[in-house]
């Protein structure tokens, strides 16, 4: 009776309530620099443990709860004790069978998968647009879960998966591209990451994402750059043009700084043949051979870009030790 | 128990499991590819390298797993395989797991009678299946609390062995729950397992009983065994896999924040949208902390 006090006072003060305070503060916990409060900081890491405890105990209170009753007694809180967990039973069934609802991929995405299968090589599938992170407008009209990336990670294909550094980034960048019909740069990008196939899909509730996908397909229809190849009811496929060879040897790098934004615009305004190049970017660490033994060539973020061949080791005789950038002339 | 009650309780259990997953069931036959409404995951059933913490397939830099993350392994099979695993057959071995353990427990620390013993056991077990069953149970951890009890359980029968010098015994059961301990998702949840391991044999074996064990020498040589055996499954693949996570750029940072949901039957793993089901947990916690302020472990009068 007591417990059922005590339980019922806090649940009415939760917010309010120690326990909850006790929580919070295991959560910053540390000792000697050691992070004991990541034990605590995931709720459903916590509750791994105490669902096991209070499971455990409850069979001990009903042993002990038995071992003290006469045999009339004992009886009826048996009865007692069936009518609560078939009610519990009864619940769990009802929601379970009412509450869920079966996904199922259509037919179009085993077709699709199976063509490209038959070309598939050490070159790469982007599935467009990714499906299931914010609901309900990244999922697919066939879609009834919150799970993510179902063309992706369930049909066998060598791909990207969208949700996880740092492909995170470089989808909406992609996506951008081929919106403002920037497929020059699109498609060499692509190349760069071993990206021969474009999966087009338009199988979403979401206007304005079905809107994104019609400026899409048509950028990618006119396109030098892509080449339309099967397509299903939903499903568009392109052939990445550039990509020729998976494996090229690159005799030049290329910094770039500004990231992103500034290599498309270097490719798309320029027209030398990025295949030969290699990229890198100038917040991130590049290899000491490179720096010393490769011509470089160093791109900066302007609007009317242009690019400079620099040789670093004439550079480094005049004590250069830090890379330089360079506006275009 | 005997065997006869022993395939009625099973039996019990995958009814129930069959029960509560009746509409997924019906749906299997017809669909290739099938997921499930809530929180579920899309599976991942793309050809998955366990020694590699660079993910081919999909491009992206995951944790290297182990051979013995037994739970998470099962996550790369097909979808529909991984699915009936985790709805149907893991509640089941959970249900059962925690029968044996909840059975144990009461026959270590008092030798109480046998009918009551069963009733408890049983009812417990049917208990923690149904909660495992439940859809609004994480996906995520329902394999981790499955095999705990297991754990528990093994970590027991294993002290009790040994207790009897059935050394043999001992050594099998001790490497059992070093491969149940090394499934365990990730070392929060092995420390926790540890921690509940020691709670229960501290708890349930008497002190003087321990003293004995400790002082026999093949207690030593199992318990070098078992580290040894969980260094190879464990530690030494998770000490590569952090290595490696290192090494990349783009390795997350874990902030102090509690993320999850919070009222008072989900702090205990007892989340459910329903009232009525929320009330009945409310209950069942309740009666579980009744025996945290009353029972005392004493034998009971009326037992044998």
């Amino acid at each position: 009776m007591s417990s059922i006090i005590l339980i019922s006072l806090v649940s009415i003060t939760w917010d309010l309530s120690p326990l909850k305070f006790i929580h919070y503060t295991l959560t910053f916990l540390s000792f000697n620099k050691i992070d004991i409060g990541v034990l605590f900081r995931t709720h459903k890491l916590f509750t791994g443990i105490t669902l096991p405890l209070i499971v455990i105990l409850f069979g001990l209170s009903i042993n002990w709860l038995h071992s003290k009753l006469i045999s009339k007694q004992g009886k009826v809180a048996l009865l007692l004790l069936l009518l609560f967990l078939g009610l519990i039973a009864w619940r769990v069934t009802e929601i379970n069978n009412m509450k869920r609802e079966v996904t199922v991929i259509p037919q179009e995405y085993f077709d699709v998968a199976n063509w490209l299968k038959e070309r598939e090589s050490s070159h790469r599938v982007f599935w467009l647009p990714r499906t299931g992170k914010y609901k309900p407008g990244e999922n697919t009209l066939w879609f009834k879960t919150e799970g993510w990336g179902a063309p992706e990670t369930s049909l066998g294909i060598r791909t990207y998966y969208y949700y996880g550094q740092p492909m995170e980034y470089l989808y909406s960048f992609l996506m951008k591209l081929l919106e403002e019909n920037k497929t020059k740069s699109a498609a060499c990008i692509l190349s760069h990451i071993g990206v021969k196939y474009l999966a087009i899909h338009d199988d979403y509730w979401w206007e304005n994402i079905l809107r994104t996908i019609e400026r899409i397909k048509r950028n990618l229809s006119k396109s030098p750059y892509f080449e339309p190849q099967i397509s299903t009811e939903h499903i568009y496929v392109y052939k990445n043009l550039m990509v020729n060879q998976s494996v090229f040897v690159s005799t030049t790098p290329i910094i770039v700084n500004g990231g992103l934004k500034s290599l498309s615009s270097i490719v798309e305004s320029s027209d030398i043949n990025f295949c030969n190049y290699s990229f890198f970017f100038s917040d991130l660490l590049i290899p000491e051979d490179i720096i010393y033994s490769a011509p470089l060539l160093v791109a900066v973020s302007l609007d009317n870009i242009k690019y400079e061949f620099t040789n670093f080791r004439e550079k480094r005789k005049q004590n250069t030790y830090t890379i330089s950038f360079y506006e275009g002339h | 128990m005997n065997k006869t009650k022993y395939v009625v309780v099973i039996s019990l259990h995958i009814l129930l499991s069959l029960i509560a997953n009746y509409y997924l069931i019906k749906n299997i036959p017809l669909k290739n590819q099938i997921y499930i409404y809530g929180t579920l995951p899309i599976h991942q059933s793309y050809p998955f390298i366990t020694t590699s913490s660079w993910n081919n397939f999909l491009s992206t830099i995951g944790s290297l797993l182990p051979v013995s993350h037994l739970i998470s392994l099962m996550n790369f099979l097909g979808p529909s395989t991984a699915w009936i695993i985790h709805e149907i057959i893991l509640p089941i071995i959970g249900g059962f797991f925690m029968n044996l353990l909840l059975k144990k427990v009461i026959m270590s620390s008092q030798k109480g009678e046998k009918s009551l013993v069963v009733i408890a056991s049983i009812v417990s077990g049917v208990l923690y299946q149904l909660i495992l069953l439940f859809t609004y149970t994480d996906f995520w951890i329902k394999g981790f609390l499955v095999i705990l009890p297991g754990m528990l359980f093994f970590s027991l029968f294993t002290f009790e062995t040994m207790k009897d010098k059935n050394w043999k015994k001992a050594c099998l059961s001790a490497l059992i729950t070093t491969v149940f301990l090394s499934a365990l998702y990730d070392w929060r949840l092995q420390i926790s397992g540890i921690m509940l391991a020691l709670i229960f044999l501290l708890g349930i074996i008497p002190f003087s009983s321990i003293i004995v064990v400790l002082r026999e020498r093949r207690f030593w040589i199992i318990a070098f065994i078992s580290l040894s055996t969980w260094c190879m499954l464990w530690l030494v693949p998770h000490f590569y896999s952090i290595y490696l996570y290192l090494l990349s750029y783009t390795r997350n940072v874990t902030l102090a924040v509690i993320v999850g949901d919070y009222n008072l039957t989900s702090v205990f793993g007892l989340y459910s949208p329903d009232k009525f089901l929320r009330f009945l947990y409310l209950l069942l916690i309740c009666m579980a902390f009744s025996s945290l302020l009353i029972y005392r472990g004493k034998p009971s009068q009326n037992s044998s």
